[in-house]
This record gives C-alpha cells, sequence and structure tokens, in this order.
C-alpha cells in the first residue's frame, strides 16, 4: 500500500486549489494568515506551566529516593550511619571483610535483613503506583485503584487459598502465579461489569468494587476459618500488609516481574493519553484499543499480585501518588508513569522507616500506615469532586 | 516531487449497500453513498433517519450487516494518477485509517486535566515517527488559531464551556491533517459566529483538497456551506443534490412532516430554511377589534 500523505493545513499543500471566497475564513486571524517561516519562529503559543516542572520534581524524586533508602536501610533497632551504609554496601558488593567484629554485625543486619526489605519496599511501592496510574488511565477513572476496586483483595484472596492448600506446584513462584490469577480474574469482573462506552462513572466504580472486595474478603474468611493456626497468621498479616520477613529470594522473584511490567508500561503511555478522549476517539487517531485494554489489564494484575503476593493489601499508593503527580505535573502519561513509579518507591520507603521505628520494639504493618494516610485522602477526593469543578484533575 | 494535478470531484469514501440493523431494527437500508475531494457534503434528516449510525459505519465504527465502505488508499501527491485505489475501511488498521481521515464526535470530553494544547497535539498521534511529526509545533499553532482558542491553549479542557471544548476537539481534527474529515454536529454547542466560522473553516480545507463531511441541524448553515446535500429519511437517502435541488419547501415539508418555507436572502441569495410557525390562537377565529375610543 502506498504512503499516505497529510492535506496540510500550514506552509503549502500537496494540492492546493483556488477559492478564494472559501479561503478567507480560515485565513481571518493573523496568526493563520503569517506564512510558514513565521509560523516556525513563534514558538508554540502557550507552554503548559505544569512542565515546566518536570525536570525538577523527576529530581527530587531520585534525591528523595536514594536518601530515604540509605536512611530506611540505616534505621532500625540496630542503628548504622549512612557513611557506615554506604562502606557496608561497598564491602558487600566488593566481598572484602569488616575490620571488626560490630562492623561484621552491622553488615550482617544490612545484608540479610535490612536491604532485601527496602529494596521490596521500593519495587512494591513502584508497583502499586504504577498499576494504579494504568488502571486510572485504561478506566479513564482518578478513582481506580487496585486497593479499591478489589484486584488487590482478588489477589490475596487466591494467595491465602495458596497458604491453606500448601499449594507448591510452582514451587517458589506459586505465591505469585496464584495472586497473578486471583488479580487477573478480579480486574476482568471489574472491567467487564462497571464501564460504559469507555468510561466509568465513579459510582459504578466504587459499588463493584464493594462487591468485588466483599467476595475477596469472604474467601479470605473462608481460607481463615479452614486453615490451621500456623496458616491463619500467615493470612492475618496478608490482610494487614507488610515488609517484616522480606528475603532475598522474594526479592530475586518480584524484581524480574516488576521491572518488566513498569518498562512495559511505558510502552502505553502515549497510548493512554489518547484514550482520555474516550475509546472511539482514540480509535480515530490510530489506537488499537482492545489491545491497549488487554495489555494494561494484564500489566495491572501482574503488577499488583508480584506486589501483594509477599507484602500483603498495602492500599491506597496506586491512589495517592498518581494524584499527587497529577496535581504537580499534570496528566500526560509519559511522565506520570515514572514519576509515579518514582514517587511509590519513596513513599514506601519513608512509610516501611516509620512502620519500623514509630513504635519501639514494634513492626506496625504498614497497610495500616497507608490506609490510615490513603483514607482521608480517599474523602478529600470525593468531596473534591462533588464540588464539580470541572471534572477530575 | 511533481505536484499532482488535483482531480477534483474523485470519489474518496463510499458506502455501497449499506445496511444496519441495531436491536432487530432496521436503522439503514441499503445506502449508496460518495464522498468527493473538494467538496463538503451534509448530512440532513430527522431524528432518528439514521445520520449518527451512517457517520458511525462511514468513520469506521460501526461494522454494517450489509454493504461495503471503502476508502481512498495512496495519497494525492504520491500517486500522481488521476484516479487512486479504494480499499475497505474493515481492513484497515486504526493506524492506517487515522493517516487517512479525522472525525469529530457530538461529545468532547476528556478524562483527565489535560489542557487544550495537549488536546490539540493528540490529533498529531498518526504522524508520530514520520517526517510530518516535525511540523508538530507550526501545525498545532495553526490548527488553534483556526479553531480560534488559541487564548485557551493554557487552559485545563474540563473546565472549559461545551462550545469552547467543541471548538478545541474541531482543532484536533485540522491538526490530524487527513484527506477526510467526518464531523458530527460541530456546530450545537457553538453561538452564531463559531458557527459560521468552523463551517467556513471545513470548507476551506475541502478547497484546499480535503473531503469534507459534517452532519447538521441548521438546514440554512447547510445550504449556505453545502456543496452536496444528502437528506436521509428512515434510513434511506430520499435525496442528493445541489442545495436548491434539495432543499425544496416541498420536500422538506414531507420529510420532517412540518411545513417549512424557503426563501432567498435579500443580500447574497442563499436560501433560508424556515419551519412554518403557527401560535396556537392562530387557527382561532381573529380577534375581536376593541374600540380605542374612549367614551367620552
Amino acid at each position: 500500500m502506498s504512503a499516505v500523505a497529510p492535506v496540510r493545513l500550514t506552509g503549502t499543500s500537496p494540492a492546493p486549489q483556488a477559492d478564494p471566497a472559501g479561503t478567507v475564513a480560515v485565513h481571518e486571524s493573523p496568526e493563520q494568515a503569517a506564512p510558514a517561516p513565521a509560523a516556525a519562529g513563534h514558538e508554540a503559543p502557550v507552554m503548559d506551566v505544569r512542565l515546566r516542572r518536570v525536570p525538577w520534581l523527576l529530581a527530587a524524586l531520585v534525591l528523595g529516593l536514594v536518601l530515604a533508602a540509605l536512611v530506611s536501610v540505616g534505621t532500625g533497632q540496630y542503628s548504622i550511619s549512612p557513611a557506615e551504609v554506604v562502606a557496608g554496601l561497598r564491602r558487600a558488593l566488593t566481598g572484602a571483610a569488616a575490620p571488626d567484629r560490630a562492623t561484621q554485625m552491622a553488615d550482617a543486619a544490612l545484608v540479610t535483613v535490612r536491604l532485601p526489605r527496602v529494596l521490596m519496599a521500593l519495587l512494591v511501592g513502584a508497583a502499586l503506583a504504577c498499576g494504579g496510574a494504568l488502571m486510572q488511565g485504561v478506566f479513564g477513572n482518578p478513582l481506580a485503584e487496585p486497593g479499591i476496586v478489589g484486584v488487590s483483595s482478588g489477589a490475596a484472596a487466591a494467595a491465602c487459598i495458596v497458604i491453606v492448600f500448601g499449594l507448591t506446584f510452582l514451587g517458589e513462584w506459586t505465591m505469585v502465579a496464584g495472586a497473578f490469577v486471583g488479580g487477573l480474574v478480579a480486574t476482568a469482573v471489574v472491567y467487564t461489569t462497571a464501564r460504559q462506552d469507555g468510561r466509568t462513572e465513579v459510582v459504578t466504580l466504587v459499588l463493584t468494587g464493594i462487591a468485588v472486595n466483599a467476595v475477596g474478603g469472604a474467601v479470605i474468611a473462608l481460607m481463615t476459618f479452614l486453615g490451621d493456626s500456623s496458616a491463619r497468621e500467615e493470612i492475618v498479616f496478608w490482610q494487614l500488609g507488610s515488609l517484616n520477613g522480606s528475603r532475598w529470594d522474594h526479592v530475586w522473584i518480584v524484581t524480574p516481574v516488576v521491572l518488566v511490567c513498569l518498562a512495559a508500561s511505558l510502552l502505553s503511555a502515549r497510548s493512554l493519553d489518547l484514550l482520555a478522549l474516550g475509546e472511539k476517539p482514540a480509535r480515530h487517531l490510530g489506537v488499537d484499543v482492545e489491545r491497549l485494554r488487554l495489555s494494561v489489564v494484564v500489566l495491572v494484575a501482574l503488577l499488583t499480585s508480584a506486589a501483594v503476593a509477599f507484602a500483603g493489601i498495602i492500599s491506597f499508593v496506586g491512589l495517592v501518588v498518581p494524584h499527587l503527580i497529577r496535581m504537580m505535573v499534570g496528566p500526560g502519561h509519559r511522565v506520570l508513569l515514572p514519576a509515579s513509579m518514582l514517587g511509590g518507591a519513596l513513599l514506601l520507603a519513608v512509610a516501611d522507616t516509620v512502620a519500623r521505628t514509630a513504635v519501639p520494639y514494634a513492626d506496625l504493618p504498614i497497610g495500616l500506615l497507608t490506609a490510615l494516610v490513603g483514607g482521608p485522602f480517599f474523602f478529600y477526593l470525593i468531596r473534591r469532586t462533588r464540588r464539580g469543578a470541572g471534572g477530575w484533575s | 516531487m511533481s505536484t499532482a494535478p488535483l482531480s477534483p470531484g474523485e470519489v474518496t469514501l463510499e458506502a455501497r449497500g449499506v445496511t444496519v440493523h441495531l436491536g432487530g431494527t432496521p436503522i439503514l437500508t441499503e445506502v449508496d453513498l460518495d464522498l468527493r475531494r473538494g467538496e463538503v457534503t451534509v448530512l440532513v434528516g430527522p431524528n432518528g433517519a439514521g445520520k449518527s449510525t451512517l457517520f458511525g459505519v462511514l468513520a469506521g465504527d460501526i461494522a454494517p450487516r450489509a454493504g461495503t465502505v471503502r476508502i481512498i488508499a495512496g495519497s494525492p501527491a504520491a500517486g500522481g494518477s488521476a484516479s487512486r485505489e479504494l480499499a475497505d475501511v474493515s481492513a484497515l488498521r486504526p493506524k492506517e485509517l487515522s493517516r487517512r481521515r479525522a472525525v469529530q464526535m457530538q461529545d468532547s470530553r476528556l478524562a483527565f486535566s489535560f489542557t487544550a494544547r495537549d488536546a490539540v497535539e493528540m490529533g498529531r498521534a498518526p504522524w508520530v515517527g514520520t517526517p510530518e511529526e516535525e511540523r508538530d509545533d507550526e501545525v498545532i499553532a495553526a490548527a488553534l488559531a483556526a479553531g480560534e482558542v488559541t487564548h485557551l491553549a493554557a487552559r485545563q479542557v474540563p473546565s472549559l464551556s461545551g462550545g469552547e471544548r467543541s471548538r478545541v476537539a474541531f482543532a484536533r481534527l485540522l491538526a490530524q491533517e487527513t484527506e477526510i474529515l467526518l464531523l458530527d454536529e460541530p456546530t450545537a454547542a457553538l453561538d452564531i459566529r463559531h458557527q459560521e466560522h468552523v463551517i467556513a473553516a471545513a470548507r476551506a480545507r475541502a478547497r484546499a483538497g480535503a473531503t469534507v463531511m459534517v452532519i447538521v441541524h441548521d438546514l440554512s448553515l447547510a445550504a449556505a456551506y453545502a456543496d452536496r446535500i444528502v437528506l436521509l429519511e428512515d434510513g434511506r437517502v430520499r435525496a442528493v443534490g445541489s442545495p436548491a435541488e434539495v432543499l425544496t419547501a416541498e420536500l422538506l415539508s414531507e420529510v420532517y412532516q412540518h411545513p417549512v418555507t424557503v426563501l432567498t436572502a435579500p443580500e447574497g441569495g442563499e436560501l433560508l430554511i424556515v419551519p412554518v410557525r403557527r401560535r396556537p390562537d392562530a387557527d382561532a377565529p381573529a380577534p375581536l377589534e376593541i374600540p380605542m375610543e374612549l367614551p367620552a
């Protein structure tokens, strides 16, 4: 098939036809009457002011992330200063021996306990925030969030089944695979029931979430009933959400899944922008909407299940982070997705540090903390919409 | 590259025997339609005549139960020959269609707080990765100006009025720079000035080599700017032709089931289509004359 060229709006069109009477209207405005060189010379009339903040925001997020990770790794019952952390990390990487016994203990705590936990916090935070941003994009609704619409509880319910029946058919991966299937089923149910003409009303979405969460909760309750006391203990940990007990083998399982999904999500950024126009207009602009929807739904389920599989239900990260990022730099997904990943990682690194240190000798469930902050934020969002300030920002 | 001679009147989008049923009810029956290059075709008809369904079929949104829709394959500059091949719309991928035809829907909402400029920039999506991408800024500026929304460029679309959003959608349609432009009631939310402006700008695109089809309800507006009028009635094409041929008092009165007068404007000589308005008491006998002289 031969190449298709545009019928140009500026400069010379490939096939102009003289009709002075007809063209007057478009050339009325002075900008339009200016010939091509002038048009090329004048800047795009107004830049979105929010876009100027992008480099600052990204720099701040990366800096914050590094600082938070260093502080988090050093904080706990056994305190290690940032300088010692850096030295300890270098020793761990190069395999050099620690100079004295106290440093050996510090290195052991650092490498076997703190480091996997902080890495899990970063991965889970990035996965949840990215999953939230993707879901909001594909639903065309900023209230869509894996926790609220029940994807997390679907994944957790399936993970509970894996725990109680002691399923191990995929070895270490059984938990992630089970959570993925549960998350995918829940996403599919929400997706097929809550959408109408490519959009989702807030009320429908929240009601669908209540229904899916109820079923997920019932399955979890049933599993709690059926399980023995050790399974029950594990299930309770799921529902609270915690990074306590993160191990290196968890990190090795979650890392590839999350990194691949984060990278893949960036590929759909532009198409998600167009989807904000609605499904038909997006298709008119060349988006293969069916394929986009399918791939995003699978990505959301994968990201959520990877996060939920070892950390349990940590809600509201996917709601709060993308919303704050949108307020700062606008809704364009090419910025929103990477910034949300960084923001989510930062938020969970900080939240986990607080969870470990707020109460001496106690490890608070991180899901409790995020819900404590996220719940009121959700109220605020609903109030904001009801004020009807021209829709969701 | 030599500029190919224009072949005015070349068919760029054709429908043949298009039949659509929705929920068992026939909405369109055996509709034939040709859209030609350089022309503005205006689709008119009463509510429920099937305008929006036909529009959806031409845009590639609705697959007809029977019949075909074919769209021009090559570009006017690339081929050079007077007649180019037509390709079946259902056989083309969304990306290929998006470089051939742009669509403005009635509903111009946007889910997130993109600015008007962002929304117009979305019209450039089909050309990403082609040399055309270099012209993005220039084209977006021209499209904003043509939609008279340059001053709204930095505003967030959800905060705009319905008419402003509709003009932003029109600017996006122009920014797509396709050969075929399909517009479903682009003037519905607009004031008089912008109604005239948008239709005139669409007509200017036709004169520059595009193919334009517009649905409008205002028959006088249709008469002023259409090269051809297609009148739909109950899912069939009732009449096709120039405004003077189709917009007759007799035909319109029958199709719209309301008496209609067709006048000629004192200046310009365009047709003015006016419904005959009867006040509720018009059938009543003439009111009694009340003597104005007061008794002495």
